[in-house]
């Protein structure tokens, strides 16, 4: 492994336990955790069922990676954190789950997305949002082709 | 934005105006009048970004209903969903068929990806993107649930997103 890419991964994965640390004290929300009723829904709903944040799988992000703009503002702030910490780790590689996160952390020109995006960021504390932050400063950082890489340095205060 | 302007509460989001829904896709169904009625009047007033609400719900249930009365025997069922417009039969093919496409690997974002690889995987996404798609014109007369369509969208950007870095590339 290049030295570079060593280091990229330890970054990524002090990223994650600062965003781990500071979400720990979230409480695990009831259900449902999605916004609105369809089929979609449902499966994202079915992958989180019952599970604490440090029980999701690959294969649960797997399955929500695309949703995340469907989880209710509490189910956002609990598993959010944990959906960073496969994506960041390295672990077991998830497919865009990144990019999915980053989509929601994005702020979004779209009226209605934007106070939904309002919404969850208003529940969080400046810890809180500092570390993620530092998630999405990194991120657009590695891909600044990315559509909303602009807004979102402006939007986190990204240096 | 500062972090500071994030601290002010919500606005509201405007209502956006939609069209009124498309014909209502072919079921071995038919509303009576009354349900035909209360149909066009919720579509009218529908907005993507679920003004409609409880009240919208509470007339697709009624709407349901009414259907259901009317239907052959044998095919009497409610519909899984509010604003479904499709039987859950076809839902569940296009679901399971928008399920198998898009759990497929299709981000162009990891490492340096070839040209044929992104190529391949921006097809992949328009793939899933449409299916998603499908799913709202076929199943929910391509209105209402603003959640669906937005995660829509989300998968839009990542087709997007391959059709720059394919550019970028001269792929």
């Amino acid at each position: 492994m290049r030295e570079e890419d060593r280091r990229a991964g330890l970054l990524r994965v002090a990223i994650a336990h600062e965003i781990e640390a500071a979400f720990a004290g979230v409480p695990r929300p009831d259900p449902p955790l999605t916004i609105g009723d369809g089929p979609i829904q449902d499966d994202v709903e079915q992958a989180l069922a019952g599970k604490g944040a440090s029980e999701l799988t690959a294969d649960d992000a797997t399955e929500v990676r695309l949703d995340l703009w469907l989880l209710t503002p509490e189910a956002f702030a609990y598993y959010v954190p944990a959906l960073l910490r496969i994506a960041l780790s390295g672990d077991d590689e998830v497919d865009g789950l990144d990019e999915g996160i980053f989509d929601v952390l994005a702020p979004p020109g779209d009226p209605g997305l934007r106070a939904r995006f309002d919404e969850r960021m208003a529940q969080l504390d400046e810890p809180r949002r500092d570390a993620l932050a530092t998630f999405v400063c990194a991120f657009s950082d590695e891909h600044p082709e990315l559509d909303g890489a602009d807004a979102a340095r402006a939007h986190w205060g990204c240096g | 934005m500062s972090l500071d302007q994030l601290r002010e509460p919500p606005r509201a989001a405007p209502a956006v105006r939609r069209p009124p829904a498309a014909p209502v896709a072919p079921v071995a169904r038919t509303p009576s009048p009354a349900a035909a009625t209360l149909q066009r009047g919720c579509a009218g007033e529908c907005t993507c970004g679920g003004t409609c609400g409880a009240a919208h719900d509470a007339l697709g249930r009624t709407l349901s209903a009414a259907v259901a009365v009317r239907a052959p025997a044998g095919l009497l069922q409610r519909l899984k969903y509010p604003g479904q417009t499709c039987p859950d039969a076809t839902l569940d093919v296009l679901h399971s068929d928008m399920k198998s496409i898009c759990n497929q690997p299709f981000s162009c974002l990891k490492g340096a990806l070839d040209c044929e690889t992104l190529n391949a995987r921006h097809a992949k996404a328009i793939e899933c993107h449409t299916a998603r798609k499908r799913i709202d014109t076929d199943c929910f007369g391509g209105n209402c649930d603003k959640a669906h369509k937005d995660v829509i969208q989300s998968v839009g950007r990542t087709v997007e997103g391959c059709a720059k870095k394919i550019a970028e590339r001269g792929c």
